[in-house]
């Protein structure tokens, strides 16, 4: 497609400032801004210089406590502070809960966002609305993060594996959205149990599995001969069985496999799903798939808020510090962008059944890794953590910085099937420039 | 374009159920002349006639949603008699397949959910019950869109109640789904590519301006049992009171008060499950308002879109109207929405390409097809089992299906039907067939069942007096109290049990694994639900109304032996439905058929198919059972592909089914080629 056989204001506005830019010696950021890049995109991309080629996407789904871990305030009275202590961290003037030892120490790392603010106070609307930028509407699905990365650049995929993959993701994961299917995430159900069905059958040998292959073409031969040209589903499925196959024999299947991951890392990450999730997260991202969401469920805390802080924080703290560690051990962590994410925070003020209730008011997520300034806390809230009172980020916000990180324009525009405009930044999301780097 | 032959304007009214073969060929015919009048004026060709083998498979997954058995195929195949391929469709559209497929089409385009609340559940039942008696479709919109109450009283409430606190992308579906037009867009602003404003949006809205997500009833209940509402103020009295007396009367209204909101907690979850129009409630035009026919905050008249004009609603039969005016056989497109629908369930395309957007669809090949189709649909009354018996009997249904596929978006000529993939649910099904035989009959009456006892249970609530109801009341409160101390027990159990593991210390680990079920165990198998607790009489027969969730009951049969229908929807992440493309109920029409690599290695090495050669299945069974391989090639190729094996593949791969071992693998590359996975 000529893109300049369309010109409308927007393209033509873009290829002036880039034009304007190269003239005047100031470089495009990175590789990866494109023709297409407003000036507001490739300035933010330019920050980071696209430097995150893979991301790892961990989302805390229930919404997870805010106060009590990233956004700690230890002034608070006790009726909004609880008996969680707040504690320092390798960064001087940072402090998280007390549950988040082990990341304390990867707090140089980190950009934590304390601003978020969003309008979405129910699961599923606020899961929707951080996932894709945009409100959830029941006449149309939006695409998540990482099918809009693998539309925006389809180029840079390696091996066989899949681009984006899912890890314990529930039915209502919006996906792909209006992009086409192929685009979807493999979704695992279970890290430990890896990637379903991608091995033979017990009983079938290789050589009767080949055979069978081979059986298909020529069963296949005159369907294929009738439709083969006319019939893009056909080819399709032409298209993904020899995916399949591929991704059977190849060795990037491994990926999937945590069996081959050593004693200690299984230890260092810890035992539970998510820890497992996190585990097989770093091992996709090494194999090159490009895009890894992990949930972890039950941060739902409406009641005994701070037993169940006991219970789950610890797993979250474990598994994102060894994370961290592993990828920086790996020489990933530059290449690699780390999110943590969740639909909204809990209201500051306990209630009467020691739980803390829905609050999109205020909330806050954390960036690590590649293109992100370590060391940073962008955004505040008031002395109880219930108003945001500087740089308040919207969930586009966020999406734009991600997207910024990957070297990706956050607003250019794809069109939906009913032809309605979108972008991976949402409708007025902009990149956090001051975290970027 | 100009028809040669006159429509069909002498069929009366209303036809007599079902239409008489006479009338159903004579429509049929009619369709199938106006197609090929147009398409000889376009200079284009019919497709030739299918043979028996195509038109046995088609028909079978077209009309009942699963291949025929082996047996079914033999018999059709073998029978010499003119009217065979009559008789087959007339025979298959009275048989339950045809429902089965049918509500496969009704829960993919209303997103129906099984499992949200209890609503869900009512709602299921109550569609599948209208699929089964075959309700007319106008009937089934108008009851749904009518609806209000408590889903106990009114299931088909459950329309509404799919998204509840959604109210204008309630709307937004309605007109997809009913009038096939998208208004999504302006909902914020004026529709960019159609002509619907923003005013026009929510003056449609405003019809249901009166919709507050509450169970009216339970406040009436609690008022007749304690006296006040939770939320009344002061009456006139209390101004002409001394000091002393308001002082006493203030104190004792707090206490009913108080006593009102913790019977009220006995409803708390029908809060979720019914729906109150209030006839002084009005929409209101939102903050951000931009345009200069309104102010935010303006109170918004009701109004339609397209043709009938509002006359002065009165605030109680705003509801009634819009229904009424959706599913008007007067309006523009409620009947020729669903003939085209119709028509793509058929044909595998519709007439009018983007079936949810005729606003921004090409103009069809034959438009007065469309408008033949809307008559068809008017006489048979929105039967629409008489109306797909027509389609059915078309000639067009015997046509090869077209080499090249319709451009998506653009018209089609439809010289013969679409090539397509089966859908999520005909595949599992037809692996079902196989291994089970012929199960169509396999209802599941569990949804029904848990719905009555729950129904039941709510009417006893409604019937309650105050004693009972504070008994109720007071169970409801301690079992919470109770699921609390559990919960807390378990939590602290997991992290021990946690730690243990970390230690390496898996005995203990195990021992505390065995003490969470123990503890969990200790509330009853309702845990997790919340239910009342056992011992009070009243707060027993109440348990099922008050639960978080509907009872659970056993299915009659196990799930590999039902039906796709008979299970509850969507279904869930990871299964077969799921990853072969089946609705996750997020939007209308969800369902795809879209290939991806999971789909292809669950086919390749899943247990799916490994049943298949599965001993203990009828098909590994009869299979192992033949002795000639000519006559095994034969069952191979008439259970997968509904055909016998033409003398050229008999050379081909007479070779391949010699062994056990080879016959195995010949049975699953048939299983993963295209030629199983579409329908000609």
């Amino acid at each position: 497609m000529n893109p300049f056989n369309q010109l409308d204001d927007q393209s033509r506005r873009s290829f002036l400032s880039n034009t304007a830019r190269t003239a005047f010696g100031v470089t495009l950021g990175g590789a990866s801004a494109s023709w297409f890049s407003s000036a507001e995109a490739a300035e933010a991309i330019s920050k980071s210089n696209g430097k995150a080629k893979n991301v790892i996407y961990l989302y805390m789904a229930g919404g997870m406590t805010h106060i009590d871990t990233l956004d700690p305030k230890p002034e608070a009275p006790s009726e909004y502070r609880g008996p969680i202590k707040a504690i320092s961290t390798n960064v001087d003037g940072i402090q998280l809960g007390q549950h988040l030892e082990k990341t304390a120490k990867h707090a140089d790392k980190m950009a934590i966002i304390r601003s978020m603010t969003s309008t979405q106070g129910a699961h599923s609307q606020g899961n929707y609305h951080i996932h894709t930028s945009y409100t959830e509407r029941a006449s149309i699905t939006h695409p998540s993060m990482g099918a809009w990365a693998n539309k925006l650049d389809p180029e840079r995929l390696k091996g066989t594996l899949p681009p984006y993959v899912t890890v314990h993701t529930g039915n209502n994961h919006p996906g792909a959205g209006f992009f086409e299917p192929s685009i979807a995430p493999l979704p695992v159900g279970d890290a430990e149990k890896g990637l379903q069905n991608a091995k033979r059958r017990g009983n079938v040998s290789e050589a009767a599995f080949n055979r069978q292959i081979a059986l298909r073409s020529k069963l296949d031969e005159q369907f294929a001969d009738r439709f083969g040209k006319g019939q893009r589903s056909v080819r399709a499925y032409d298209e993904m069985f020899n995916s399949a196959v591929s991704l059977m024999k190849s060795k990037d299947l491994e990926a999937f496999d945590l069996s081959k991951e050593s004693r200690d890392s299984h230890a260092a990450y810890g035992t539970d799903k998510f820890s497992k999730g996190v585990l097989l997260s770093r091992r996709l991202v090494e194999h090159g798939v490009r895009f890894v969401e992990v949930q972890f469920g039950g941060f739902d805390w409406h009641s005994d808020n701070f037993t169940k802080a006991d219970e789950k924080l610890p797993i979250l703290d474990q598994a994102y510090a060894a994370l961290l560690t592993d990828l920086e051990q790996r020489g990933l962590l530059e290449s690699t962008l780390v999110v943590i994410a969740t639909e909204f925070g809990r209201t500051p003020k306990i209630d009467d059944d020691a739980g803390r209730n829905h609050f999109p008011k205020a909330f806050s997520f954390a960036l690590a890794g590649a293109g992100i300034k370590g060391g940073t806390v962008y955004g505040e809230t008031d002395k109880t953590a219930s108003n945001v009172i500087t740089d308040k980020t919207t969930a586009s916000d966020f999406n734009a910085t991600i997207a910024a990180a990957m070297g990706l324009s956050h607003d250019q525009v794809l069109y939906s099937p009913t032809k309605r405009p979108f972008k991976m930044g949402g409708k007025t999301g902009k990149p956090i420039a001051d975290v970027l780097a | 374009m100009k028809f040669l032959l006159p429509l069909l304007v002498a069929v009366p009214t209303i036809l007599a159920k079902p239409l008489s073969p006479e009338v159903v060929r004579d429509t049929a015919r009619e369709i199938d002349e106006v197609l090929l009048e147009g398409q000889k004026a376009q200079g284009l060709k019919a497709n030739a006639i299918i043979d028996d083998a195509t038109f046995l498979r088609r028909s079978y997954l077209n009309i009942i949603g699963r291949l025929p058995t082996h047996d079914e195929a033999r018999v059709f195949l073998d029978s010499k008699k003119d009217d065979k391929r009559s008789k087959l469709v007339d025979t298959l559209v009275e048989s339950p397949g045809f429902n089965s497929r049918l509500f496969n089409f009704w829960s993919d385009l209303l997103r129906l959910k099984t499992r949200e609340e209890h609503n869900g559940l009512g709602w299921h039942v109550w569609l599948k019950n209208a699929v089964e008696k075959n309700v007319p479709y106008n009937k089934i919109a108008g009851e749904m869109l009518a609806a209000e109450g408590h889903v106990a009283e009114n299931p088909a409430v459950g329309y509404y109640l799919r998204d509840r606190g959604m109210l204008l992308d309630n709307v937004s579906n309605t007109v997809q789904v009913f009038l096939g037009q998208q208004i999504g867009c302006a909902q914020c602003h004026d529709h960019p590519f159609d002509d619907t404003t923003q005013m026009e949006y929510y003056q449609l809205a405003a019809f249901l301006g009166g919709t507050e997500y509450r169970f009216a009833g339970a406040r009436e209940k609690v008022r007749e049992v304690v006296g006040v509402s939770p939320d009344k103020r002061p009456n006139r009295k209390f101004a002409k009171m001394s000091k002393d007396e308001r002082r006493k009367f203030s104190m004792a209204m707090k206490a009913k008060q108080s006593e009102a909101r913790n019977i009220a907690s006995v409803f708390r979850y029908h809060q979720r499950n019914a729906l109150s129009d209030v006839p002084n409630k009005e929409l209101k035009l939102p903050v951000d308002y931009q345009y200069k026919d309104g102010k935010p905050g303006d109170v918004v008249k009701p109004g339609f879109l397209f043709g009938l004009d509002a006359k002065d609603v009165s605030p109680e039969k705003r509801r009634d109207y819009f229904a009424k005016w959706v599913t008007s056989p007067e309006n523009p497109y409620f009947t020729k929405v669903i003939s085209n629908r119709m028509w793509k369930y058929v044909f595998g395309y519709g007439l009018v390409a983007n079936p949810d957007d005729w606003g921004n669809s090409p103009k069809p090949h034959y438009p007065g097809l469309v408008e033949y189709l809307e008559k068809a649909m008017l006489a048979s009354d929105y039967d629409l089992k008489q109306f797909l018996r027509i389609l059915y009997q078309t000639r067009l249904f015997q046509r090869e299906v077209t080499v090249e596929e319709p451009a998506q978006g653009f018209s089609f000529h439809f010289q013969g039907p679409v090539l397509r993939r089966l859908s999520a649910e005909e595949i599992r099904d037809s692996f079902v067939t196989l291994a089970s035989g012929n199960i169509d009959s396999n209802t599941n009456n569990s949804f029904e069942e848990a719905w009555d006892e729950y129904v039941e249970s709510f009417n006893f609530l409604m019937s309650t007096n105050a004693k009972q109801l504070k008994q109720i009341d007071n169970a409801v409160d301690q079992a919470e109290k109770r699921r609390r101390e559990i919960q807390k027990e378990v939590s602290l159990l997991r992290t021990k049990a946690r730690e243990a593991k970390e230690a390496g210390n898996f005995a203990a680990m195990r021992r505390l694994g065995v003490q969470v079920r123990e503890t969990q165990q200790k509330f009853g198998k309702s845990y997790k639900k919340g239910s009342a607790a056992t011992g009070n009489p009243a707060a027993m027969k109440a348990s099922a109304a008050i639960a978080r969730r509907a009872p659970n009951v056993r299915p009659d049969h196990p799930e590999y032996k039902m039906r796709a229908s008979e299970l509850a929807v969507p279904a869930r992440g990871g299964s077969f439905i799921a990853e072969f493309g089946g609705s996750d109920a997020e939007s209308p029409s969800a369902a795809h058929t879209q290939a991806t690599v999971p789909q292809t290695l669950r086919l390749l090495n899943g247990l799916e198919t490994s049943l298949l050669t599965n001993k203990k299945n009828a098909f590994a069974r009869t299979l192992r059972s033949i002795e000639a391989p000519s006559r095994r090639l034969d069952f191979l190729y008439l259970s997968l592909y509904s055909a016998l094996p033409t003398k050229a593949e008999k050379e081909t791969f007479l070779a391949e089914v010699k062994t056990p071992e080879s016959t195995e693998t010949f049975a699953r590359a048939i299983l993963t080629s295209n030629r199983f996975l579409f329908v000609q």
